[in-house]
């Protein structure tokens, strides 16, 4: 919201100066966006003029004019085709700065002769794009006046960020309130001087939903003038940021801004038959809006209609056809009080959002509507002349102050200051809540009706704590704290991401949102969800698994000429399961590409390959110490590659490495490998151990023994290890794999496989008899199981 | 032969001086100690001399050769010692065998940072879905249908009445069904608001949102608490300031603005020329937050606030542009941590 300095001043005394005031309207909650000081913008240039205007002897284009500042008169040469004598004209005199033009005004010589100034335009002074020719001020300007003033430009303009609650404040009245109370000084409301009108003409108001329009007040005008408006309150209106447009309209928006009380003009001759009608639209109806647009109406709008048709969309928007204009000379002005609910909605609904929907959501006040109607005709008499001939108002059931009781202990229980109850009471009859009585402790406070948003005690509390100051409320210098039941969700992806940040992946964070076709990339069980009302169409999608958005990241990395790319991302995946049943999970993955190695001087470069994912995923599960539950799996199936190591924990699928599949890499661009591998985030919590418990150490030193075997080339490595493992060999301790190894020599259909088995006794140290006997089984096994042959 | 003697030290001291390799050694104990060596030559000549001048001389000649002879000792020793160290050998300027080296997010580690410090002040950390329903988002938190207030947080429905939460406050009421008071925690988590994607605003962010409710908690105690964090986060010696706000959720509400640490609060693009940055907001619990998961208010007050994680890591270290925190171009995630 944008204030005037000089209008908000008519209503209350302001703090002397501009950072007093900012931190006043701050500190109770107005908070003071920006401030534009414009007094002391445009010096030197000042309301002009043209006394004598002839054409230039040694030049076609231009004027010479004689232009009076109301004491002196200049010679100014002029290019503008549109100069006339008698105009009122922007002068820039000598020693002004045109900012917009970048020079300093100088007496110099134009075709022989010596210009002393300026005419300007109102886009050399930036006011707008008018480019067509000087400005022509009003008839009535007083010569020498500074510009500034004029235009009211000697004025600081206040941008104030007003939160939704707070719809009294809407206003300059509803802040000079907040500053009155906040400053204990006097507000200044002005009373509407009208004269009574004996005759009224016959009207009638008849409001048919009286829940959503709770009061109707009207005036019709007669005999009216509309032209523009005078100097004053097109100033007011500019400095309030408001466009003005005619003298009828500008006061319905000047009383809008003094008191927060939206208003409307309608052409009377305009309206059919002599009657409002309030009520909500039919299915189908439309209506044409001011903006010169037809739009069907949303079923339950409210709308203001004559005796025949709709003419305005209540409290949004009046209707083109019965709008005021300059061959207007009858009118009925409205000063209503609508739903805010319903206005809220009508407005969504048709796109639109107005000063007057604006504050009609946010909450008018339904006892000023008489006082902005009364105030509203006295303004357009005095700017438009005309006659009163009817003040109206339907106000079927008329709405009361709210009582609502204060305890003042309460408010220092918890804002945890003392503030005495006599002060409480000041604050809040400041704020105009009127004190009704005082009984167990309590004060019995009525609440005025422009104060919609206080209904309770701790609205009452908050209004005491931001009067009597935030920063006013001591800060204790130790911390109380009772932490109750201790928990932390966070603590194990954070280890988790602490591990692979250690393994040397970096962390990416991605769009949850993809497209459509990418959702669905890897997910597990479910349909894709999407959103209702996605801002980009390109994704609407939410991920079921974090591999578009890895694969996303690998592409664009790829792209940017990085050779090795390991990153990884923790996120939550959705799915839908059934109708408005959804399921979330929290997933780790991290994928690796590119070089495992560089080129260097102790080694030959190397790309990545499965067993550098692999490796991170097996050491990251030990690292977690939850072997016991965990099992690995070779032999089931994915969608995203026909090679997949799954890891399933407690029976349950916790996630994959798999080398992505060549169709999957295509439909990202992707042309080299990727590994990638996810883990559910909680299905690993589960199965983390509750406690890590020692386990004394072996006394007794382990002996190795190797062997070598020739198998089938389709025997898988761990094939060969289960098979050692079978029947538990006594002493076994654990198996590996230390090479594999294929050559014609062995035959083209076979391997050979050499692997290192641990034998250890926790009594005592062994002999190579004490496993002679495992050797022999587990080459037995071997042969019976694998058809191995053993090497020699 | 005195002079003799004389001269022969000053030239094997300045010799062994510049022992550096073994063919020097070897010179060395050739030209001075070798049987056809100057001090042998010497020991020829002593012969020479008369009976009274034998003695002494002899003497000063052995101390001569005892001396060379110690002189060399230490050479080869000191080669042997350079050899040992392998400074010939070893070019220690190749470059080190790199290991992979992992980058967290930076808004990971905002998150972190900003949550150990409340972890240290007591707080519990919790979790909680992102697809939301609107009871939770919105109604739980005293948001009335049709109110403008909703405005404020542009939402990405799912259906009807699930939607994507617009902010992590909905954790404080799942945690009060949960719980019973005290409840001393901590959320941060992963919003989104329907908005237009630009240099300034995103369809998805991270929020912190913190609760605490207890018996006599006051609007004092969450000054208190943010205070110390707003301290241990951006330092000691910040100037800070509360000013009334709106959240449906908190009565009284507050945000909190800190002296503009960029340009020293004497006003810059960033702090919009007030010398100030909104940091939070926050206020205690609203009543009727408190009705719809039965904690008697009464009994019970508590406070709560939500912090901007984007927003203060970005502030914090001069990203210009909230699309390069999700675009997750290496080169941008390499410059953090």
């Amino acid at each position: 919201m944008q204030l005037s300095l000089n209008w908000l001043r008519t209503y209350v005394d302001l703090p002397e100066s501009l950072e007093e005031l900012e931190a006043l309207l701050t500190n109770v909650g107005l908070e003071v966006e920006s401030i534009e000081d414009r007094r002391d913008s445009f010096k030197d240039i000042v309301v002009g003029e043209v006394l004598t205007c002839e054409k230039h002897p040694n030049a076609d284009k231009l004027s010479v004019c004689t232009v009076s500042n109301g004491a002196d008169v200049s010679t100014v040469v002029c290019g503008a085709p549109n100069v006339a004598a008698g105009q009122k004209v922007i002068f820039a005199q000598v020693g002004a700065h045109i900012e917009k033009l970048g020079f300093t005004i100088d007496r110099r010589k134009l075709r022989g002769i010596e210009s002393a100034g300026m005419i300007c335009s109102s886009s050399e002074l930036g006011l707008d794009d008018d480019h067509s020719g000087i400005a022509v001020l009003q008839p009535g300007a007083l010569p020498g006046t500074p510009i500034a003033r004029y235009l009211g430009f000697d004025d600081v303009i206040l941008g104030i960020g007003i939160t939704p609650n707070r719809g009294d404040a809407l206003s300059h009245i509803g802040t000079a309130r907040d500053i009155a109370a906040a400053t204990a000084g006097e507000l200044r409301v002005p009373t509407p001087e009208l004269a009574e009108c004996p005759d009224p003409e016959p009207f009638s108001i008849d409001i048919r939903d009286p829940e959503l329009c709770p009061r109707y007040s009207g005036a019709i005008v007669r005999d009216v003038t509309v032209t523009d408006s005078p100097d004053w309150l097109r100033k007011a209106l500019t400095a309030a940021g408001v466009r003005p447009i005619n003298n009828v309209v500008d006061v319905t928006n000047y009383v809008m801004m003094e008191i927060g009380q939206p208003m409307h003009a309608f052409d009377l001759e305009l309206l059919e038959g002599s009657s409002i009608v309030v009520r909500a639209a039919e299915p189908g109806e439309t209506i044409t809006t001011l903006d010169d647009e037809e739009r069907r109406l949303p079923e339950r709008a409210l709308l203001i209609c004559d005796a025949v048709k709709p003419v305005a969309v209540a409290g949004v928007m009046g209707g083109q056809h019965s709008a005021v204009s300059t061959s207007t000379t009858s009118i009925l002005l409205e000063s209503a009080h609508f739903n805010p609910s319903s206005v809220r909605r009508t407005a969504k609904m048709l796109q639109l959002s107005t000063d007057s929907s604006y504050r009609f959501e946010r909450g008018s006040d339904p006892n000023v509507t008489l006082w902005a109607l009364r105030r509203a005709v006295q303004l357009i008499l005095e700017t438009a002349g005309g006659k009163l001939r009817g003040l109206y108002d339907a106000y079927p059931s008329p709405v009361l102050e709210k009582i609502v009781a204060l305890r003042p202990a309460f408010v220092n229980r918890i804002l945890g200051i003392e503030i005495s109850a006599s002060e409480q009471r000041r604050i809040l009859e400041a704020l105009q809540v009127r004190i009704l009585g005082e009984d167990d402790a309590a004060f019995q406070c009525s609440i005025p009706t422009f104060r919609s948003d206080i209904e309770r005690e701790i609205d009452l509390v908050e209004e005491i704590a931001r009067i009597h100051g935030y920063d006013n409320i001591p800060v204790p210098t130790r911390i109380e704290m009772n932490v109750g039941t201790r928990f932390d969700d966070q603590a194990f992806p954070a280890r988790l991401r602490n591990l692979v940040l250690g393994f040397g992946f970096d962390e990416i964070l991605s769009s949850s949102l993809v497209s459509r076709g990418r959702a669905g990339v890897s997910g597990e069980g479910g349909t894709v969800v999407d959103v209702l009302n996605p801002v980009s169409k390109e994704r609407p999608s939410l991920r079921t698994s974090l591999l578009p958005s890895i694969l996303e990241a690998i592409d664009l990395n790829i792209r940017n000429g990085m050779p090795s790319v390991r990153i990884a991302e923790i996120g939550h995946v959705f799915a839908a399961m059934e109708e408005k049943n959804f399921t979330e999970r929290n997933m780790l993955a991290f994928a690796i590409t590119g070089n495992a190695q560089e080129r260097s001087w102790y080694a030959p470069g190397r790309e990545s390959d499965f067993f550098d994912l692999k490796g991170v995923l097996h050491q990251l599960v030990e690292a977690l110490y939850i072997d016991n539950d965990t099992i690995f799996y070779y032999d089931r199936t994915s969608t995203l590659s026909e090679h997949v190591l799954t890891l399933e924990v407690k029976g349950r699928y916790a996630g994959q490495a798999v080398e992505v599949s060549d169709a999957i890499l295509a439909s990202f661009d992707i042309g080299q490998p990727v590994y990638y591998a996810e883990l559910d985030i909680d299905l690993l919590c589960e199965a983390l151990p509750k406690r890590q418990r020692y386990v004394s150490v072996a006394k007794y030193p382990s002996m190795t023994r190797d062997l070598a075997v020739l198998v089938a080339k389709d025997i898988l490595a761990e094939q060969i290890t289960r098979t050692v493992q079978l029947g538990n060999p006594a002493y076994l301790k654990s198996v590996r794999v230390v090479d594999v190894f294929t050559h014609g020599s062995i035959g083209k259909d076979r391997k050979s496989v050499a692997f290192t088995m641990t034998f250890q006794a926790d009594e005592r140290t062994l002999t190579d008899e004490d496993i002679n006997d495992s050797v022999d089984a587990i080459v037995s096994a071997l042969k019976r199981e694998l058809q191995a042959e053993l090497r020699a | 032969m005195k002079d003799r003697i004389e001269g022969l030290l000053a030239k094997i001291r300045e010799s062994a001086a510049n022992l550096s390799t073994e063919e020097g050694l070897e010179q060395f104990r050739i030209a001075f100690l070798s049987r056809k060596g100057s001090i042998a030559q010497l020991f020829e000549d002593l012969k020479t001399l008369s009976a009274d001048e034998k003695p002494s001389m002899g003497k000063a000649l052995n101390v001569l050769r005892q001396t060379a002879q110690s002189l060399l000792d230490e050479a080869v020793e000191n080669l042997q010692r350079e050899k040992k160290s392998g400074k010939d050998v070893l070019d220690i300027t190749l470059p080190g065998r790199a290991q992979h080296r992992g980058h967290m997010h930076i808004v990971s580690q905002t998150i972190e940072e900003i949550s150990d410090i409340f972890r240290r002040m007591g707080f519990s950390v919790a979790d909680g879905p992102e697809i939301e329903t609107d009871h939770y988002n919105f109604e739980a938190l005293n948001f009335p249908a049709d109110h403008p207030a909703r405005d404020m947080q542009d939402t990405f429905f799912i259906t009807d009445s699930h939607l994507l939460r617009t902010h992590t406050t909905p954790v404080q009421v799942r945690l009060m069904e949960k719980y019973q008071p005290p409840i001393r925690a901590i959320f941060p988590g992963k919003v989104y608001r329907n908005e237009v994607i630009s240099a300034r605003s995103h369809v998805q962010f991270h929020q912190i949102d913190g609760l605490f409710v207890d018996k006599g908690v006051t609007f004092a105690d969450l000054k208190g608490t943010l205070v110390t964090f707003a301290k241990m986060y951006y330092g000691s010696s910040l100037k800070y300031r509360f000013r009334p706000s709106f959240f449906p959720f908190t009565e009284p509400s507050a945000e909190m603005d800190i002296s503009c640490y960029l340009c020293n609060a004497k006003g810059c693009r960033v702090c919009k020329h007030t010398g100030w940055l909104e940091i939070l907001g926050c206020g205690m619990v609203d009543p009727n937050v408190f009705s719809f998961v039965n904690v008697d208010p009464e009994e019970f007050s508590g406070y709560a606030f939500g912090i901007g994680i984007e927003r203060t890591a970005m502030l914090r270290h001069a990203i210009d542009d909230i699309r390069l925190l999700f675009e997750n171009d290496l080169r941008v995630n390499h410059q953090f941590n």
